[in-house]
């Protein structure tokens, strides 16, 4: 549970620019078909990678990172949780996008 | 009880070797006091012990078994960092629950900090940070801490009570602590490691921080 909370507020710190994305991806995926979604899951982990190396450029020391090493989450495990967050939000705004709109 | 052994370090950034001799040794009811000259590498040495930094050849060992996975997985680590570390737009009080730390003890110990509590990191100065963050380290449940300069930017008023804080905690865990202000360090270590040209040497007498050109005693 705590570590979920982890998570999310991690996710929470980079939110704005992928939500961003996945409500463009949803719309394209509207208008293109659902086929779309292959090229707009690459799309969605190059603008995440993108997030990371920035922060990585302006931070090398992790310094936002240490919270969640003292909590017992490993840069890893940070990452990757992320990334699975972000994609299961393009799945549910898309769903929200193809069928209620 | 516990018993942290570290050796056979070797460490190096851009091919200049900061690590190759280093022996440590914490274990629970010990303080363990690192001091060594600017960049002589105790801040690598710590990270490295707390699994963040990996170097290309370690021997970790706790309680005489090898540990090879990155111990702050393990959740029986804590690290103060040299810096500020707690997210900016966290409030006082949350992170005293991420960190499962009774607020109103800290409140007891430190009244003056105690109208901190609904403010974010983000409007606190240095020191108040500094304070809060080396509490919640040292308070938080865990069986090793490493401490990176506890003492720098607090007014020794709350020094004093941030020392009284270690030796209250070292009674159920391995502390290690670094900082430039020896004496600290030199006061409150039952044990005493200085490094020096990548090894390190366990200090018995405080003249041979004078012998190794660490500090005029």
């Amino acid at each position: 549970m705590k570590k979920t909370q982890l998570f999310l507020k991690y996710y929470q710190s980079i939110a704005a620019i992928p939500i961003i994305a996945t409500l463009f991806f949803g719309i394209q995926i509207k208008n293109l078909g659902v086929s779309f979604i292959i090229i707009a899951l690459f799309t969605k982990l190059f603008i995440l990678l993108v997030i990371w190396f920035m922060q990585w450029l302006n931070n090398r020391k992790k310094e936002h990172l240490y919270f969640y090493f003292n909590n017992g989450v490993s840069q890893i495990e940070l990452y990757t949780v992320t990334y699975l967050i972000d994609i299961c939000i393009l799945f549910i705004i898309t769903f929200i996008v193809l069928w209620v709109f | 009880m516990g018993i942290l052994e570290i050796d056979s370090i070797e460490m190096s950034f851009n091919n200049k070797s900061i690590l190759n001799g280093i022996y440590l040794k914490a274990e629970t009811g010990n303080i363990t006091g690192i001091l060594g000259s600017n960049g002589c590498g105790k801040s690598t040495l710590l990270r490295i012990i707390f699994g963040e930094l990996q170097p290309s050849i370690k021997s970790l060992r706790i309680n005489s078994k090898r540990f090879s996975k990155p111990f702050l997985t393990s959740n029986d680590i804590k690290y103060l960092p040299q810096f500020h570390f707690m997210p900016k737009s966290m409030t006082v009080q949350k992170a005293f629950q991420y960190f499962k730390v009774a607020i109103d003890s800290f409140n007891i110990i430190f009244p003056e900090l105690s109208i901190l509590k609904n403010q974010k990191f983000k409007t606190l100065s240095g020191g108040e940070k500094r304070i809060i963050e080396t509490y919640l380290i040292l308070k938080s449940p865990s069986k090793f801490v490493l401490l990176d300069e506890p003492f720098s930017h607090i007014a020794p008023v709350y020094i004093k009570r941030i020392k009284d804080l270690i030796y209250e905690e070292k009674q159920w865990k391995a502390i290690v602590v670094t900082d430039h202000m020896y004496k600290h360090i030199v006061g409150i270590s039952d044990n005493l490691y200085i490094l020096k040209d990548g090894w390190s040497k366990e200090i018995k007498s405080l003249n041979e921080l004078e012998f190794y050109k660490y500090a005029n005693i």
